[in-house]
């Protein structure tokens, strides 16, 4: 059972007991390590492939208790997820033992103080009680269906638990329970493997870091990649040289968070590049972005790094850069996209000759003074005519300067939650559809 | 499946000499943390026997119990300061984050009524472990509802064994004070170059304790020790930045690995050639031309343009949903002409010292070594247990493999190594005399772009240098070398060197699954002479 706001302040408790550093952070939160999240509770995944579960996996409760001190400016971390007291003591004397060892941190922040922080509600209680028969049932309908039309299937379903808390001797403290739930699904129209599978279908849908169960539409992800997949058999080569493309919202935000970290002068490709300015139209007039963790359909954490609290935040408004991330602004994080009102449907009416783009692969900054991206697509490339989706295309790689597609933003729609799950960033931010202009594609690829 | 709230507030009331607090068995005796008791065989075999019975009783058809904990240590040192993370864990903690973390935990995996189900937790004991493996059995019982043909594995011998990385040094022995002079002293030497704008050093050592049992009767105790570091200087030279970095090569073995490496006596030419780097011509042409890489520069276009794609769960479709598939099939194994007749691969899991090496895989195989690809020819995949039958194989070549308590077993690249010439073959500095015109590749670079099929291919390197009439000339920037797999690359092959320039690269990570898990592996090569790949520059 996840641990509950009591038995979490029992825990910090020891730790605090054990400690002989000046100061003491405490968190039990998910993390990032290279190439792994870890998360802080329990989750429940079911892998299915080739149209079969080959996963169902239940990981109970763990909580890792990650400890922070400071001796001085010195600094030293450590992080167990054994929480009796000749643990914790352990892991204390581990973090302080570093601390000791380590050089003075000129830029160190003393611990701060108790501060108040927005309620966002995050846990589904339904969600939370789902049964593991519950959670079967709800992909072994898709399955079979994948099953009976013949059709690969291949998914990823998770349920997760969770717990955040922080707390120091100053007197800070937070604590908020959320439960967290996504689907993904890709869908090949035969079973084909290797290079002659150049020709099958592909189609893929996803909707990730949703709050209630209830909210998860599982057939209606499937039914769109299987949309996708039976649409896109025989794919077309088409000319390469530049398009009108209208990227759905996962495909957009893989873009939408290179553009955040290139404003923000975040560092990319082993270098830092510089902010952008406060007050410059970075975009065309269709890019809005905003932080709203309390979007209801984001309901985020309100705790942001060194404790600051989360709260709204515009940072494009109208293709002009309002605010960037940093600071007591916090992260880009809990985006909202706002395109207006628009369907994505709508978005595509409005182009006469161009390509749909479902997914992306690998698409990253290649270079940072220009700012150039390179990256492919991936499971639904369509061509648009008269408004009308025209047949599907073989995937393709695309090169680019980021900030000309900034500009190139000719319309959007209204944001839809997405599921990027790792594949690029922005899991479960609310991103729109972009129709975007001169979108260069450079190469055809024959993966499928 | 976890302490019940009555034991976790006797915990918390401070009587913890006579309750049972998070992480503790129920076995007799003063409770002790489950980290001091890591060692203790008899006391992790109680927990593992008690989840076999469990699976035994409910009929499973095969089960297996791992009992992990891993130490890991990370220490950085960012010019002379050594990193703190300042309170931002909630974010991420990074590489760059000086921490220590240990992780502990078990997880049982059975096959019944022919699928898997599998049950991992954070609490050692023998209670934990029944629950967890009558769990595991009804994961399974569901999943087999949806399974057309029951799962099957292939037989494996039973191994009762203990197997130990070789090494002389532990590393989380050796004084952190030791460790960070360590760090401290190889960026000073670095910084001394005026152009340097910055030095960045790292250590990372990992202990892996793992404790495997099957209902086969295998019972087999490993531990795996890691060490790996190096560093990087960063030049600013009329606003240029950039970066080379020294390339060690991680293995399991101790300390004395990091002793022997020397590190600070190699920041001077590391330093001088970031400054060289940054003062380079930027290359421009599109063009076709010779090239060498050396092993480090290998060691990812082997990963990704064989590794990948003979990993056999790619292959059958198993990873479609994320990391993607694969060119081969497995009707290509023994048919497909890869590349020419000096592409030799080989994989294994048994040479001393390489990073995926153990004694065992993580379902109680014996490790061993394999043809991959043989004078050109594809001879062998990847497989585990379970995907040896998609192949007719009759054993596993032990790539079953788990990063963690908390992650399910899953088919993962073992070492994976280019082999060299013969002893007549050239050294490195006998193939550059030999190259009239051509581009040197050193060290691997992250700025690659590859499909999720790995059919085409584009890899840039940490150092590029132009070669000329048989001599190394002057740095480039930004070059680049592409090709389809495998027409364009391997088939190019032309020249590999002799077994003494042979070195056992390895990337700094790999991941697959979702969730996502690391793994280790090395893939050793010896330089290697491409004829006529297509190159380019900085726009890839």
């Amino acid at each position: 059972m996840t641990l509950t706001e009591q038995e979490v302040r029992a825990v910090f408790e020891s730790a605090f007991e054990a400690a002989s550093a000046d100061e003491i952070e405490l968190s039990m939160a998910w993390y990032h390590e290279t190439n792994r999240e870890v998360v802080c509770g329990s989750t429940k995944v079911i892998r299915f492939s080739n149209s079969y579960i080959r996963d169902d996996t239940v990981v109970t409760p763990c909580h890792p208790l990650q400890i922070h001190v400071a001796f001085g400016n010195r600094e030293g971390s450590a992080i167990t997820n054994q929480l009796d007291p000749a643990g914790v003591r352990d892991a204390v004397a581990r973090a302080e033992a570093i601390a000791r060892a380590a050089t003075p941190n000129e830029s160190h922040r003393p611990a701060h103080g108790p501060r108040v922080y927005p309620e966002i509600p995050g846990f589904d209680e339904a969600t939370a009680a789902l049964t593991d028969e519950e959670r079967h049932e709800a992909v072994a309908g898709v399955i079979e269906r994948l099953q009976a039309e013949g059709l690969n299937g291949s998914g990823y379903f998770h349920v997760d638990d969770t717990l955040e808390a922080h707390a120091n001797r100053a007197g800070a403290w937070f604590y908020r329970r959320a439960t967290k739930t996504g689907y993904a699904v890709t869908v090949r129209s035969d079973d084909t493997t290797g290079r002659e599978s150049s020709r099958i279908g592909s189609g893929w849908a996803a909707v990730g870091d949703l709050r209630r169960f209830a909210d998860l539409d599982i057939p209606g992800i499937t039914d769109i990649a299987i949309s996708k997949a039976l649409g896109s058999v025989d794919p077309q080569p088409f000319e390469m040289g530049p398009h009108t493309v209208v990227l759905e919202p996962n495909a957009a935000a893989s873009f939408i968070g290179l553009l955040m970290s290139a404003w923000s002068g975040a560092r990319t490709v082993g270098a830092w590049g510089s902010p952008a300015e406060i007050g410059t139209q970075v975009a065309s007039e269709h890019l809005n972005l905003s932080t709203q963790p309390g979007h209801p359909q984001i309901m985020g954490s309100p705790y942001g790094p060194g404790g600051i609290p989360l709260r709204e935040r515009i940072w494009v408004e109208n293709g002009v850069l309002r605010n960037l991330p940093g600071g007591e602004n916090g992260p880009a994080v809990h985006l909202v996209g706002d395109g207006g009102s628009k369907s994505l449907e709508e978005v595509i009416a409005g182009v006469d000759r161009g390509i749909l783009m479902t997914q992306n692969w690998n698409t990253m900054l290649r270079t940072i003074d220009p700012p150039h991206v390179n990256g492919m697509t991936r499971n639904g490339l369509f061509r648009i005519e008269d408004g009308q989706l025209a047949g599907p295309l073989q995937n393709a790689w695309y090169s680019l300067r980021l900030d000309e597609f900034a500009h190139n933003i000719e319309d959007a729609s209204r944001p839809c939650k997405t599921g990027t799950f790792g594949s690029s960033g922005l899991n479960g931010n609310l991103m729109p559809a972009l129709r975007v202009a001169d979108f260069n594609f450079y190469r055809p690829s024959e993966a499928v | 499946m976890d302490i019940t709230r009555r034991q976790f507030v006797r915990l918390c009331g401070g009587t913890a000499a006579v309750v049972l607090p998070l992480g503790l068995t129920r076995c007799a005796g003063p409770p002790r943390a489950a980290h001091e008791r890591i060692d203790d065989i008899e006391w992790k075999k109680s927990l593992a026997d008690a989840a076999l019975r469990v699976a035994s009783r409910r009929r499973a058809a095969f089960a297996d119990v791992r009992v992990v904990r891993n130490i890991i240590q990370t220490l950085v040192a960012d010019d002379q300061q050594i990193k703190g993370v300042g309170g931002e864990w909630h974010w991420g903690a990074s590489p760059e984050h000086v921490l220590e973390k240990v992780d502990i935990g078990f997880n049982v995996r059975v096959l019944k009524d022919g699928a898997w189900g599998f049950v991992a937790s954070p609490v050692l004991s023998e209670d934990e472990g029944a629950a967890a493996a009558d769990l595991a059995c009804d994961l399974a019982e569901k999943a087999a509802r949806t399974l057309p043909e029951p799962i099957r594995l292939v037989p494996e011998p039973v191994h009762v064994d203990t197997y130990e990385t070789p090494h002389q040094e532990n590393p989380f022995s050796v004084p952190l004070e030791e460790k960070v002079a360590l760090l401290l002293r190889i960026n000073e030497e670095v910084r001394k170059n005026p152009d340097i704008d910055r030095a960045f050093s790292w250590l990372d050592f990992w202990d892996e304790n793992k404790f495997y049992v099957n209902s086969e009767g295998a019972s087999i105790q490993q531990r795996l020790v890691r060490s790996d570091g190096s560093f990087f200087a960063r030049a600013l030279v009329d606003g240029v930045l950039a970066q080379r970095r020294f390339f060690v090569n991680p293995l399991n073995i101790g300390y004395e690995y990091i002793r022997g490496l020397d590190l600070p006596s190699h920041a001077e030419r590391i330093a001088s050639e970031a400054v060289e780097k940054a003062k380079a011509p930027v290359f421009t042409s599109e063009a076709e031309m010779d090239v060498i890489m050396d092993p480090q520069n290998l060691c990812l276009y082997e990963h990704e343009t064989v590794g990948h794609p003979t990993e056999l769960n790619r292959t059958v479709l198993v990873e479609t949903n994320f990391a993607g598939t694969t060119f081969l099939g497995p009707e290509d194994l023994g048919t497909y002409d890869f590349g020419s007749k000096v592409m030799n691969f080989v994989a294994d899991r048994s040479r001393p010292m390489l990073r995926s090496t153990c004694g065992y895989d993580d379902e109680g195989v014996k490790t061993q070594e394999w043809d991959v690809v043989r004078e050109g020819k594809l001879v062998g995949f990847q497989t585990t247990r379970e995907f040896a039958t998609y192949i007719g194989e009759e054993q596993s070549r032990g790539c079953c493999m788990t990063e963690s308590w908390d992650r399910v077993p899953q088919g993962r690249m073992p070492n994976l190594s280019l082999e060299p010439g013969g002893q007549d073959a050239p050294s490195p500095e006998e193939l550059i005399a030999d190259t009239r015109r051509g581009l040197l590749f050193s060290g691997f670079a992250s700025r690659i772009v590859q499909d999720y099929q790995r059919r085409y291919h584009t890899y840039t390197a940490n150092a590029v240098w132009e070669i000329e009439s048989g001599r190394r000339t002057r740095m480039l920037r930004g070059a680049h070398y592409q090709g389809k797999n495998p027409s364009e690359l391997w088939h190019r092959l032309e020249t590999v060197t002799n077994p003494a320039s042979w070195e056992p690269a390895a990337l700094d990570s790999d991941d697959i699954g979702q969730p996502t898990q690391r793994n280790h592996n090395t893939h050793g090569a010896p330089w290697a002479r491409f004829r006529n790949l297509k190159v380019g520059g900085p726009t890839i």
